[in-house]
């Protein structure tokens, strides 16, 4: 019942799709608005269809109807609730579903945005593309994912086999990856916009003007999926660490790079009309990596390239990839001599200047991650050698460059455009200047050694230093102005220009991150140790006892816990319980690290083993400096992007 | 002027690329399942790799503070030694058939090991997670292992 519901809703999705783009071409080619006003319409009924098919996959989840096979693979009786309703996004299928339905969304709230504006040909023309980008994922899940293809066999099975072990084990599953998903989707909208804009010739501000919210909705969820899942790296694998430069990792970081610099290269064609080509390109190249990104987390293809012809979908991705670049770069070369400009940068001390470096910066970034995850596949491909590019690559070629950004972030904000003269930077560069030097020097007073490590304390005392300058003189200055009490003057002043400011404060969550990195990679202290009942390890100021373990048994799993006394500098901080957890469905072991957090630093407790025959456990200890600060970081570049959503204030001249 | 900065915008791109390329080369980290491990093993001295394989039941041995045991792909058998307790997943069921990867190097027709990742399923390995279904069992001594 259910599984035949699921599949016409996804028809009805995908067909109201087709005859949208079909209606929508048609009227625009023969200006017929209501040809054109029909298509519109089909948006909606896409939405619906994919809304139903959301909803008849979570009641097949919560109702156990294990003949739709998704449900027999992903979860079991046993499974909890919460872990129930998330295992629609825990596999390709799943996923893909809520991708269309994440995208529907977006289109959805692009209409209501744009109803007063609808016959506009650059809307219209956006429309027609992600209907088309809608119409694949439909095609696609009528296809080779297909999430209500049926169990098979006579007997509908009792019982499910459960979701994947590592993803029933911690509830940030339930935010991870539909932030993750939230993030890469909305890149569709300024990607149609981008594309509608070649097609229109109207490559002026205007597209990235209309595409401005959705591209820092998209980049605020981007960017909270990506720091959601190194804390669930770091809270639920239980090796220590939150970024291991694994493919999938790399798969988001790709298009937050590009649209990073996209998100700054704005600022100079708004400001200076140049960059054309280029911000078109930084558009297209964050789409297609979140296409790639995509083929390289479902297809299978990390695993082993020779998996990737095991199932159809990854030839459908890479496909769809290859679709989206060369007609976007054929697009680009058609139009290529109507986009030049005539600006040019007048000065390397300039605004324009340090946007453009930054952008050079984000893109070789990019290009080494690309490097990087892409190099082994085609060595496999080619070659038939397996192999995979060490951390140490990743780490020395990413370090300089964010070292760069670190110095652009702190200098580049307090540069005026066009021009500058040594005076004016040395009023506003010389305090945070000197703020950056003498932590610096506390750094390596207190101890601390490494090159990256120093700077990055330094360049972010130097760039937070340079923003808080900047809010002080601001209110400042304001406060003389009206004779306004400090909480009023701040929050005017923000709603006053809360793009400067909300970018701004991602600047704060982004030093926060950068130094929590550069302490937690250079200043990590780590042991393992085997231990009996009773037995004492130190590490640092902290004093680890193994009192004793403790087995529980569920349906689900079997859990053992290590019970740990902790003791800082002598004094007890509490009982401790890292623990290992075997899933029978899975037959695999999951362990659960156990994390004091403090604001200066981590305790790191992860269990390797239980106890063998000679009643020893395998414990690892760590004590990471300043983690705690990358999340901290995270919710306040998550808060900032928010802030530049506020719309202006005009104020009201009294 | 403007020619002379173009030449040096070029030189800083090339240079740059040159050092990405370099510093790529020397961190490619091979996997060879073992009779490839075996076929190879003049030539990779005493370099590092990652040997991938199963357990061959009833082989593994803990001593105090070392790790014994076969791996095996079916086709080539090799003694590992590791210098560390194993996982969890392994030392609960030395008879299991569980395909892992060891990293190390050859020493004689010895595999020191010094790091050892169990893959779970196919999506899953220690220290490297992707999210995913994962596929079904291996049956590992019917199966090779896809790593």
């Amino acid at each position: 019942m259910l599984q035949t519901f699921g599949t016409f809703s996804l028809t009805l999705a995908a067909s109201s799709a087709f005859v949208g783009v079909c209606l929508l071409v048609l009227g625009i080619f023969r200006s017929d608005k209501t040809l054109a006003a029909y298509g519109r319409r089909c948006v909606w009924i896409t939405l619906g269809g994919s809304t139903a098919s959301i909803v008849a996959m979570e009641w097949a989840l919560n109702s156990h109807d294990y003949s739709i096979n998704y449900v027999f693979r992903n979860v079991a009786n046993a499974t909890p609730r919460l872990f129930t309703i998330t295992a629609l996004w825990g596999a390709l299928e799943g996923s893909i579903l809520l991708w269309g339905f994440v995208l529907m969304l977006y289109m959805a709230a692009t209409a209501l945005r744009f109803r007063s504006r609808a016959d506009d040909p650059i809307v219209a023309w956006a429309t027609v593309v992600q209907l088309l980008v809608a119409l694949f994922f439909f095609v696609l899940m009528l296809g080779p994912a297909d999430p209500f293809a049926a169990t098979g066999g006579i007997v509908t099975p009792l019982d499910g086999s459960g979701p994947n072990a590592l993803l029933q084990n911690h509830p940030l599953m339930a935010f991870h990856p539909p932030m993750l998903y939230a993030g890469y989707v909305g890149f569709t909208i300024p990607f149609s916009f981008a594309i509608a804009a070649l097609v229109t010739r109207r490559f002026g501000e205007g597209w990235l003007a209309d595409t401005r919210r959705a591209t820092l909705v998209a980049w605020g969820f981007l960017t909270s999926g990506i720091v959601l899942g190194a804390w669930w790296s770091y809270e639920v694998l239980g090796w220590g660490g939150y970024w291991a430069w694994d493919p999938v990792e790399n798969a988001s970081l790709l298009p937050w790079l590009t649209a990073t610099a996209f998100v700054h290269s704005v600022m100079v064609q708004e400001r200076r009309a140049m960059l054309r080509v280029w911000n078109l390109s930084l558009v297209i190249a964050t789409f297609a990596l979140t296409i790639l990104g995509t083929f390289l987390t479902r297809s299978g293809v990390i695993d082993s390239v020779h998996a990737f012809s095991e199932s159809d979908i990854g030839v459908w991705l890479l496909a769809f990839l290859g679709m989206v670049v060369v007609g976007s770069l054929a697009l680009i070369a058609w139009r290529g001599d109507s986009l030049r400009t005539p600006g040019r940068i007048d000065s390397p001390l300039s605004r324009e200047a340090a946007f453009l470096f930054n952008n050079l910066l984000f893109a070789g970034f990019a290009l080494v991650v690309l490097v990087g995850t892409v190099y082994p596949l085609l060595v496999e491909a080619l070659r038939d050698q397996r192999l995979t590019v060490g951390e140490p690559y990743f780490r020395s070629m990413t370090t300089p460059i964010g070292i760069a950004l670190l110095f652009l972030m702190a200098v580049a904000p307090v540069l005026p455009w066009r021009a500058t003269s040594t005076e004016v930077l040395r009023a506003r560069l010389l305090l945070p200047a000197v703020c950056g030097v003498l932590v610096m020097g506390s750094v390596v007073l207190l101890g601390g050694d490494g090159i990256a490590q120093v700077a990055a304390f330094g360049l972010g005392a130097f760039a937070s230093a340079g923003i808080l300058r900047n809010l002080w003189m601001s209110l400042r200055a304001r406060r003389r102005a009206h004779k306004e009490i400090l909480p009023l003057a701040l929050v005017r002043l923000v709603r006053g220009n809360p793009r400067v400011w909300g970018g701004l404060v991602v600047h704060l969550g982004v030093v926060a991150i950068a130094v929590a990195i550069a302490a937690s990679s250079g200043y990590t202290t780590r042991v393992e140790a085997q231990l009996e009942i009773d037995d004492s390890i130190t590490v640092r100021n902290y004093t680890v006892t193994y009192l004793g373990s403790v087995e529980s048994k569920s349906s689900q799993k079997q859990t053992v816990k290590a019970q740990l006394l902790i003791e800082e500098d002598g004094e007890k901080v509490g009982v401790y319980e890292p623990a290992i957890s075997s899933f029978p469905n899975a037959r695999s072991a999951i362990g659960t690290p156990s994390v004091v957090t403090s604001w200066r630093e981590d305790l790191y407790l992860s269990l390797a083993n239980s106890e063998d025959d000679q009643g020893k456990i395998g414990l690892t200890v760590s004590v990471n400096p300043l983690v705690l600060w990358l999340w901290i970081g995270g919710g306040v570049m998550a808060f900032g992007t928010l802030l530049c959503l506020l719309p202006k204030r005009r104020e009201v001249l009294e | 002027m403007k020619r002379g900065r173009w030449i040096v915008a070029a030189v800083v791109c090339v240079g740059a690329i040159v050092f990405m390329l370099t510093q790529l080369g020397s961190n490619l980290d091979f996997y060879r399942p073992v009779s490839e491990a075996v076929a190879t093993r003049e030539r990779q001295g005493s370099k590092e790799f990652r040997i991938g394989g199963v357990i061959k039941p009833h082989t593994l041995e803990q001593q105090s503070s070392a790790t014994r045991f076969d791996l095996t792909d079916g086709d080539a058998t090799v003694p590992v030694t590791l210098n560390r307790t194993p996982h969890e997943i392994v030392a609960k069921n030395p008879d299991a058939c569980i395909p892992i990867v060891v990293r190390g190097h050859w020493d004689g027709e010895t595999f020191v090991g010094t790091e050892l990742i169990v893959r779970h399923g196919s999506e899953y390995d220690d220290e490297q997670h992707s999210l995913g279904d994962a596929r079904d069992d291996l049956d590992c001594l019917v199966q090779p292992v896809e790593v």
